[in-house]
């Protein structure tokens, strides 16, 4: 690893990624100690509405006289919760099936790959809403609609790569010393499936950003006042053209953010698994 | 290979079976109630608990989803709630204008993707390899609503040299339906201002829509040129003195080719939901906007025909991806 | 490479300019109409804001509203005559009209219409089912009619122009499985009025042409009638004023927020118009409901809410503060009327009342706020980081008109607390209040306060009882009393609506109800 690490260090975009990462990890841990108005993330004040960038507001004010530039800043905690949950969720769920049913085969990898065929009709963000619609909107509903949709994705991967290692002889080696299946999927199969799962989970990261957004911008998203990007957007679109500001720089930190992680996820797959450089 | 066919097909069946079962649960579980929704403002309880009965909605919901099936197995999807008007009939309408859609975003990232991997590729670890990287690796981080508004706003609103919304101004009459794509359609009637209004309003929601698939191309193209570069057969043509030019164009992009094609089935992903909300920012009248619109009502019928329509473009879309593939590459079609 | 693209670009942008100089010059016989559209253009069973613009246009009715402040004229009828205890009416047809298909209208197509309405239950019926009853309109002969009315409705004739006058025999040879032709009419019109429907053009929501009815029994007072209006609305807030701006429509619907008044007096060719109608905008809290079913957690609320920056800020100032039902200068609303103001230490207290009544006030409430109507959400957050000031958890949750109509109709799936316009369907303060806080609104959007007091029910029963306009008067400035003081809803103001309008449309009188404007009395300047 100190070798893939110090190769990640001497990639100029991976660097840019990790910092772009670095900065938002920031935001998301200290945001209310590093913006000029924490109190803006619930707070309207109408008596400062539509101002445009200045010395004060350096992304200017929104329609409810709330900050921009410290909601924006407020808004990589939202972003970044949401993508860590939906990813941790989606892997814990994906993966154990992925591993049991690419272990196993049979009946049971049947079922697991047949409904995750059905998940997979549709493009992602189909489903998604369709979920998110049962739900009031919020952004414990959008974490729950993604991470409900997501998980085929990973069950896909792990199978692949399972059925993949199985064919290894040293599978059939521990078999035959008779090593139970618990101990085989999780000592000995999950540590070669890893380097996959790490490199989609990192991009997948910046895609669930991204649908994220897509669903706040939709409204089957975070609900206000929470300074949720794809919501700012939304709530900002009719003052175009004149408050332009107010969905730029939301949309600009979305860019960022995927950015940040594709960037990282490219690197990492570089580095951890050469097999998978051609594949998306 | 009609064989393979066959087979794929047989197996896109019990997939959207059950495509449809999930999504008929969660249509059922929104907390609305349709029959409230069709009987109006000032109906009675009578009245909407005999329009529930009426549409089977008091049936448990195994045999609600048997009538379901039954009903569009019949080729009737059903009515909306919202317009009272056949979903078959807004499907036809608004499929053609999404094919519209899909059509000039192909064309564009194609036609933008694939030279700027061969450039890419042929400067590579340039300047210009590296300024394309950049650009193709944002292009997969922008999030299509907000590019869609970014766009309009510099566009539409303070350059004012492309449309606002809409496949064709507000006022214009429409082309004769013959195909339902409008370009092509003015272009029959002979409307040639038509096809130039119809085309200049595709390019916003194009442009937009093309931004992701063109930098997914780019990148695949690249690569796989990259590799067919350092080919035996391709120093030998160089070594017999064939320009560099005649040598990507003729002998490498093709080779290459059959990766970009594994590509097609992806980037129709990406396009479907795109437009959802490209569609509904540009008020183009297609099925992501209908999808879109039918969920904030929770009009369940179109939900349920769009889904499904989804389903099926992208399930033939993937199949014919497949078949290309296999024709470019025999040896897929063993595996298959 | 590059360079050709160069050209593409350059060449598409002088197509375009092209294109809109031929947009400016041409067609200048059709008008393009922005408002929005119904789902339907069945006139009996919407009654909203945009259908007004369908009905008055496709239909006549037997009275219309005429001068300046709108008073109820006769239109269809020629003569009328009504019992001293104003129950009995009687009807003279006018003879001279014709409905669209060439038919003469007569007496069984306005009983047809009226027992249509009635028995739809739908869209206008409301105001008509407490006193009218389908068998009780008659005709007395081929041109007359006669109604009676279970007890005297003071509003009566102000209520006659929401009736559209339908050719019965078009309808009944329409009619599927009893629906009253309602599937057809939805799409079609069966009018006498200077307009109708280009056949297949209706889009529900989305466009309809129309086309002039060059021998309107009325005649056109314009020489230079339009001969042709495209309806087609521009469903989202941002687009809608670049559209009016450029040309792509004539008018927009008569929301456009104060923040875009100024640009809209700016712009070149465009004209703000100020609609005289009294439009207010209140938040309707589910009163049968906990929290809400307390009286102080209500005051709470109603004391959290900043009016003044609302109005002065958000609105820059273009409305006026109403502190109970009606619109503060409609006669019935007490000039007295103080109301509630922005004051969070009262808030305070009233919320610390209703918790030691034992109600739940910590539980969290949501607030739904309308999808298209921005205004809505502004206010809703307004509200929200007030009462988060007083440890209020207040939960915003948008939804489409349609679903918000539907869980009206129910106690317990109608919103806790939501924001609309309440609009002039009929000038008489029974419009706001009456159709309110009546019991016979339970179950509608107008009732959705779910609101239940026999004295107030008894107040404004008697309103509508009487003819005697003092005493009307003080009848319905006692219910205002009593509702403020019962803070059933939180009243915030009332205002003109505001249209932006092209100068290229001349003519132009704003409807006296909803978007129903006349089209005759326009004409388009070349």
């Amino acid at each position: 690893m100190p070798l893939a690490l110090r190769r990640l260090l001497t990639d100029p975009s991976a660097l840019l990624g990790l910092g772009i990462l670095l900065v938002m990890l920031v935001c998301a841990v200290a945001g209310e100690q590093l913006v000029p108005y924490p109190e803006d993330a619930f707070d309207a004040k109408p008596w400062q509405r539509l101002e445009p960038p200045s010395a004060e507001f350096w992304f200017g004010t929104d329609g409810l006289g709330r900050d921009v530039f410290s909601r924006t800043i407020m808004g990589a905690r939202v972003a970044l919760m949401i993508a860590l949950s939906v990813v941790v969720a989606a892997m814990l769920v994906g993966v154990p099936l992925g591993l049991l049913a690419g272990y196993h085969g049979g009946w049971l990898s049947e079922v697991v790959m047949r409904v995750t065929d059905v998940f997979q009709a549709v493009p992602q963000l189909v489903l998604a809403l369709a979920f998110a619609a049962v739900m009031r909107p919020s952004v414990s509903s959008a974490m729950l609609a993604l991470a409900l949709t997501y998980w085929p994705f990973f069950c896909r991967i792990v199978y692949g790569e399972t059925r993949r290692v199985k064919s290894g002889l040293f599978v059939d080696a521990l078999q035959a010393q008779g090593a139970a299946t618990g101990r085989i999927l999780f000592l000995h199969v999950l540590p070669n499936v890893a380097p996959a799962i790490i490199v989609r989970a990192t991009i997948g990261m910046g895609v669930t950003i991204l649908v994220a957004a897509t669903l706040g911008f939709l409204g089957m998203g975070a609900a206000p006042p929470t300074p949720e990007w794809g919501l700012m957007v939304a709530e900002a679109r009719k003052d175009l053209p004149e408050g332009w500001w107010q969905s730029l720089f939301p949309g600009l930190a979305i860019l960022l953010a995927v950015l940040g992680f594709n960037l990282v996820g490219d690197a990492v797959r570089d580095i951890a698994d050469p097999r998978l450089r051609r594949s998306r | 290979m009609p064989r393979l066919i066959l087979r794929r097909l047989a197996l896109m069946a019990p997939v959207l079976l059950g495509l449809l079962v999930l999504v008929f649960v969660l249509t059922r579980l929104v907390p609305s109630d349709p029959a409230a929704m069709l009987a109006g403002e000032q109906a009675t309880a009578a009245q909407i608990a005999e329009l529930r009965a009426r549409l089977g909605l008091d049936r448990p919901l195994p045999v609600q989803f048997w009538l379901y099936v039954t009903q569009v197995a019949q080729g009737d999807f059903g009515t909306s709630l919202y317009t009272h008007r056949s979903v078959l009939a807004d499907l036809a309408e608004r499929i053609p204008a999404t094919i519209e859609l899909a059509l000039a975003t192909m064309t564009l990232s194609i036609g933008l993707g694939v030279p700027l991997g061969v450039v890419a590729a042929v400067h590579r670890n340039g300047v210009l390899d590296h300024l394309i990287r950049v650009v193709t690796i944002a292009g997969l981080a922008v999030a299509s609503f907000w590019m869609a508004l970014m766009l309009q706003l510099v566009f539409s609103m303070w350059l004012d040299v492309l449309p606002l919304r809409g496949r064709i101004a507000t006022g214009m009459s429409q082309p004769p339906i013959v195909t339902g794509l409008f370009t092509l359609d003015y272009l029959l009637a002979g409307d040639l201002r038509g096809v130039a209004h119809a085309a200049w309003h595709l390019v916003l929601p194009a442009v937009t829509l093309a931004l992701p698939a063109t930098a997914t191309i780019a990148r695949f193209t690249r690569s796989s040129v990259i590799e067919t570069l350092q080919k035996d057969f391709v120093t030998w043509e160089r070594a017999i003195g064939y320009p560099q030019r005649v040598v990507i164009w003729r002998y490498v992009l093709r080779n290459s080719l059959s990766a970009t094609v594994t590509q097609v089935g992806l980037l129709f992903g990406l396009f479907l939901s795109g437009s959802i909300v490209v569609e509904a920012v540009f008020g183009w009248p297609g099925l992501g906007d209908y999808l879109y619109n039918a969920i904030l009502i929770s009009d369940y019928q179109p939900v349920l025909a769009t889904t499904l329509a989804i389903g099926v473009v992208y399930a033939l879309v993937n199949i014919a991806v497949d078949l290309t593939q296999a024709l470019i590459d025999p040896r897929v079609a063993e595996q298959g | 490479m590059l360079r050709r693209n160069f050209f593409l670009l350059a060449g598409g942008a002088a197509a375009a300019v092209q294109m809109r100089v031929a947009r400016a010059q041409g067609g200048a016989a059709a008008m393009v109409w922005g408002g929005n559209l119904s789902r339907t253009l069945d006139p009996h069973t919407v009654y909203d804001v945009p259908s007004a613009f369908t009905r008055v246009n496709f239909y006549d009715s037997l009275f219309e509203y005429a001068g300046s402040p709108p008073e109820p004229r006769p239109l269809l009828v020629e003569e009328m005559q009504a019992s001293a205890d104003g129950r009995t009416f009687e009807f003279r047809l006018r003879s001279n009209v014709r409905f669209h298909d060439g038919r003469a209208m007569d007496a069984e197509d306005v009983v047809y219409s009226f027992r249509r309405m009635l028995g739809l239950r739908r869209g206008v019926a409301p105001a008509f089912t407490g006193f009218l009853k389908a068998e009780n309109v008659t005709t007395t002969g081929p041109n007359t009619v006669r109604m009676v009315l279970d007890r005297a409705f003071a509003p009566f004739l102000s209520c006659l122009p929401m009736v559209a006058i339908v050719n019965r025999q078009l309808l009944e040879a329409n009619t599927v499985n009893n629906d009253w032709g309602e599937a057809w009419i939805a799409g079609n019109d069966a009018g006498s009025g200077p307009y109708r429907v280009v056949p297949g053009s209706f889009r529900a929501l989305q466009s309809l042409d129309m086309e002039a009815v060059t021998d309107y029994w009325r005649g056109w007072p314009q020489p230079r009638q339009i001969r042709s209006v495209l309806c087609r609305p521009v469903p989202d807030d941002a687009t809608r004023l670049l559209a009016v701006e450029r040309g792509d429509i004539d008018a927009t619907h008569s929301y456009i927020r104060p923040d875009q008044h100024e640009r809209v007096r700016r712009a070149p060719g465009l004209r703000l118009v100020e609609e005289p109608q009294f439009r207010t905008f209140l938040f309707r809290m589910n009163n049968a409901k906990a929290p809400f079913s307390n009286v102080d957690f209500r005051k709470a609320i109603s004391y959290a809410f900043p009016y003044d920056l609302f109005i002065s800020r958000v609105l820059r100032g273009t409305a006026e503060r109403s502190p109970g039902p009606l619109p503060v200068s409609m006669w019935g609303n007490p000039s007295d009327l103080q109301g509630y103001s922005h004051d969070l230490d009262a808030a305070r207290r009233h919320l610390e009342a209703a918790r030691n009544a034992g109600v739940d006030v910590d539980r969290e409430i949501t607030f739904t706020a309308l999808v298209g109507f921005d205004e809505t959400e502004q206010a809703a957050q307004l509200l929200q980081s007030q009462l988060r000031r007083i440890g209020v958890t207040l939960r915003i949750q948008r939804a489409v008109w349609a679903n918000v109509v539907q869980q009206t109709q129910q106690q317990e799936t109608s919103p806790e607390i939501w924001a609309h316009w309440g609009s002039t369907y009929y000038l008489d303060p029974d419009n706001w209040i009456g159709t309110f806080y009546m019991r016979h609104a339970l179950g509608s959007q107008r009732g959705s306060s779910w609101y239940r007091d026999d004295e107030t029910e008894r107040l404004l029963q008697a309103a509508r009882d009487t003819l005697d306009r003092a005493e009307r008067r003080r009848l319905y400035e006692e219910a205002s009393r009593r509702l403020v003081d019962q803070a059933v809803d939180v009243w915030i103001y009332n205002s003109k609506a505001f249209r932006a309008v092209r100068e290229r449309i001349r003519g132009y009188r704003p409807g006296a109800v909803g978007d129903g404007v006349d089209l005759r009395e326009m004409w388009i300047e070349a």
